[in-house]
């Protein structure tokens, strides 16, 4: 909390210019170690050095790939050879991308609108020093007015109005805006109560991006913040970003997704993926102009919007296209790794394959419809290629399915990827060289081994490649909001492929130990696939504790007559 | 849990258990033969030459001909042995050709089998103890296999046992194994295996069966796993459909 929460502090002294202390941090140092917190390692300069290892890592890995003395048969060897290509380029770009977190968006014009923020005289004037709400937000000495667009669509009562009254409490004058797309009348009165204005919109179709569009006829605020249901605004949302709209052009500045709810495995695997992404990523695409908006947390500027006619609705993923456009029509995105609101990551096994499945569509509906390495695009280089990053990003969640094929392939058809008289010490050396760098990032950046990133990573294909069927086929997939819509559905419904996998995984490592029981330690490709057998099954064994507890309050809703 | 998905996933677990059990088969199949990293078509050699240095005046045979024991190969004049047999030295009874009364000498085979190689040509001077033709034997084609084996394979080669030769036009030859020897490279056991095969030895010489061909040659293994009797019965079954 910045030392704009009077609560705790006086408040601010009267007297032209605007007081520093109304916006500074010096006063707060916990504000400092948050900000610092979130991507601290980004700043580091063992980072640098663990990069650079990993690169040379990920090179002499790709050369003993490579290395025709090394390939087996040609069948595994393509398969090997296409998975871990996939995952060597994108670790590359992914590494070069951190490498450049470091950068910090903000500027002096930035800390020099952030000093005259507010006017004090003026609010001293209203008598509304113990009401930061009501402060009148100035850039470059005009007032802006802001809207702050909540979007719900069914979700639960009690969430909604734990966002809006938040919203509404955030620092800045500003209006709050429920975008009701669940059209429920609750949620009206729920709004009326709190103090926020209701939307309800009479055509459906665009989902949240038709709703903050139709919002956009409405409302006409110079800049406007988009909160989905869940997240929970801080009180400086506004006082942190709109600074940067004091430049020109900029198009809006994001800030991440941060949850608060890692307690199942699935919302700390979930949680923690993008962890990697909000700290080190984002920041990073900042300094390519290439950070994009993830659809909350994020205040846009309206001329910019209206610049590429509203928000984008022909695609699942609105907030990535609509960045696209907005960088091809020349406008500047921020991005700052400071949490200014707090949501949930999806819970269940259910909720993070939807929530998986719709980014990951939009990112490969990116890359066949809109290849950003096209020339038709109006892109930089660094955009192009952090675009081409994003829409392909979610192949490497295919690459898992393709290595999961190789051991099988060697059991029974004894088909091997790489030569045999590579003696296993020497593949260790290089496999480790690889994988091995990948999780030391990945332990330093988030600070401790997240085994769940791990194993949500080695079992969400399905998702993938129904994402890439559905984004070449231009199938349209029914979306149910990421809240609970007729209750809690079984995981079952979406782990069918995962269970097969599993079946013939267990089966074929039966089949292994009992052929080559007698050298089970040496033959490398049985024990990949015990591994594998055994990573599925982890996963699999949440998904049945799932269903337990799905069906349990199924039983516990229909009696009452809910359901 | 719909409906439809206990469905889906009792198909698909029963349609998993389907692959397995298929590829278990295979799996076994390739368990039950090694294949052999190297083979070639080998057949003895019987080279025939001249005991005594002469002209070669006429070849009764050409290579690739079919030729018994006692058929004229090629006919020689040779002084040296008219000289011997005018003193008596050799008599015309104890040679292992014919000679003629005009002193003209006839190289008859000594075996069964195939000319391989005329190395004279009529007119031509042929030294004392010189090659000149070469026959392979009747009966001596076979496979030379180098076969690389876990140890413990080793001992599941038997002899007699079924040997499937794949010549390079993929024509499948039946055989059997007759001798093995064997030595270690790199803790694997190096076997050399010798197949005899029937029908090899009726096209000896002719076409793709000559000695010097590779071939892939796919040696059965004794087996004595659990799993032996279900995939005999799956053999069967495989030929009875007719596969």
């Amino acid at each position: 909390m910045t030392s704009l929460d009077t609560r705790s502090a006086p408040p601010p002294r009267p007297g032209p210019p605007p007081t520093p202390r109304a916006t500074t941090i010096q006063g707060d140092p916990q504000a400092a170690a948050r900000r610092r917190d979130a991507n601290a390692a980004a700043h580091s300069p063992s980072l640098m050095l663990i990069m650079l290892l990993a690169t040379l890592g990920a090179v002499a890995y790709a050369v003993f790939l490579l290395d025709p003395d090394h390939r087996g048969d040609w069948l595994p060897y393509v398969l090997v050879m296409v998975a871990e290509t996939i995952l060597l380029v994108l670790a590359l770009l992914a590494m070069w991308t951190v490498l450049s977190s470091g950068y910090d968006p903000r500027d002096f014009a930035y800390h020099q609108a952030r000093e005259r923020l507010f006017d004090t005289p003026q609010v001293l004037h209203d008598d509304a020093a113990g009401d930061p709400t009501r402060w009148q937000l100035y850039l470059g000495e005009r007032p802006v007015t802001v809207d702050v667009f909540v979007t719900t669509c069914g979700e639960d009562v009690d969430t909604i109005a734990r966002t809006v009254r938040a919203a509404v409490a955030v620092h800045g004058e500003h209006r709050t805006w429920v975008l009701d797309d669940g059209r429920s009348d609750e949620v009206r009165d729920l709004a009326t109560t709190l103090g926020a204005r209701y939307v309800r919109r009479l055509s459906g179709g665009g989902q949240k991006a038709g709703n903050v569009n139709h919002a956009l006829s409405i409302a006409k605020g110079d800049l406007f913040a988009i909160l989905d249901a869940d997240f929970v605004p801080r009180p400086e949302l506004l006082v942190e970003t709109v600074p940067f709209f004091v430049r020109e052009d900029v198009a809006f500045v994001q800030s991440p997704q941060t949850y608060g709810n890692m307690t199942s495995l699935i919302s700390r695997g979930a949680g923690y993926m993008q962890a990697v992404f909000y700290r080190f990523v984002q920041p990073g695409r900042n300094r390519f102009n290439a950070a994009f908006c993830v659809g909350t947390n994020v205040v846009f500027r309206r001329s910019a919007v209206d610049d590429i006619g509203g928000m984008c609705t022909d695609s699942k993923s609105e907030d990535v296209w609509t960045s696209l456009h907005l960088h091809e029509r020349g406008w500047r995105s921020v991005y700052i790794p400071q949490t200014l609101a707090v949501g949930d990551a999806p819970e269940t096994i259910v909720a993070y394959a939807k929530q998986q499945l719709r980014w990951a569509t939009g990112g490969f509906e990116i890359l066949l419809q809109h290849n950003p390495l096209s020339r038709r695009r109006e892109l930089t280089l660094d955009q192009r290629l952090q675009y081409f990053v994003t829409s392909t990003h979610y192949l490497s969640g295919i690459a898992p399915l393709l290595l999961l094929v190789v051991p099988p392939l060697q059991i029974y058809l004894g088909l091997a990827p790489m030569r045999l008289d590579v003696s296993p010490g020497t593949w260790a050396l290089y496999y480790l060289g690889f994988y091995g760098l990948q999780i030391a990032i990945a332990f330093f950046t988030l600070g401790s081994f997240r085994w769940e990133v791990l194993l949500l990573a080695a079992v969400s294909w399905p998702i993938y490649v129904k994402a890439f069927w559905n984004a070449l086929t231009g199938k349209q997939q029914a979306w149910s909001v990421t809240g609970r819509a007729g209750g809690p559905t079984s995981p079952f419904e979406v782990v069918v492929p995962q269970t097969l996998c599993f079946v013939f995984l267990l089966v074929t490592s039966v089949v292994g130990v009992w052929q080559y029981g007698g050298d089970a330690l040496t033959n490398l490709s049985v024990a990949w696939n015990v591994t594998n057998t055994l990573i599925l099954g982890g996963f699999l064994l949440t998904a049945v504790r799932e269903h337990r507890a799905a069906r349990g309050s199924r039983r516990a809703v229909v009696p009452g007559g809910v359901a | 849990m719909t409906w439809t998905t206990r469905l889906r996933l009792a198909v698909g677990v029963v349609v998993v258990l389907a692959l397995c059990a298929a590829l278990t088969l295979v799996l076994n199949r390739r368990m039950s033969q090694v294949t052999a990293a190297q083979a070639t078509i080998v057949a003895e050699e019987v080279a025939v030459g001249a005991d005594y240095a002469g002209t070669i005046v006429e070849s009764h045979v050409e290579p690739g001909d079919d030729v018994e024991q006692g058929d004229p190969l090629f006919t020689m004049r040779s002084l040296l042995l008219a000289h011997d047999l005018s003193i008596g030295v050799v008599s015309r009874k104890a040679a292992s050709y014919e000679i003629s009364r005009d002193g003209q000498m006839t190289v008859v085979s000594p075996v069964d089998g195939v000319v391989s190689s005329i190395l004279s040509t009529p007119g031509g001077f042929v030294q004392s103890g010189q090659v000149v033709a070469s026959l392979y034997r009747q009966g001596s084609t076979t496979v030379d296999a180098r076969l690389l084996l876990d140890p413990a394979d080793f001992a599941r080669i038997r002899q007699g046992a079924y040997v499937r030769i794949t010549l390079p036009d993929q024509s499948e030859v039946p055989g059997e194994v007759v001798s093995i020897a064997v030595s270690s490279t790199r803790n694997m056991a190096e076997a050399q295996v010798v197949v005899s095969s029937a029908t090899l030895d009726q096209q000896a010489g002719a076409g793709l069966a000559q000695p010097g061909t590779p071939v892939v040659a796919s040696v059965e293994l004794h087996d004595s796993g659990a799993m032996s009797d279900v995939d005999l019965a799956f053999q069967r079954f495989l030929q009875r459909i007719g596969l």
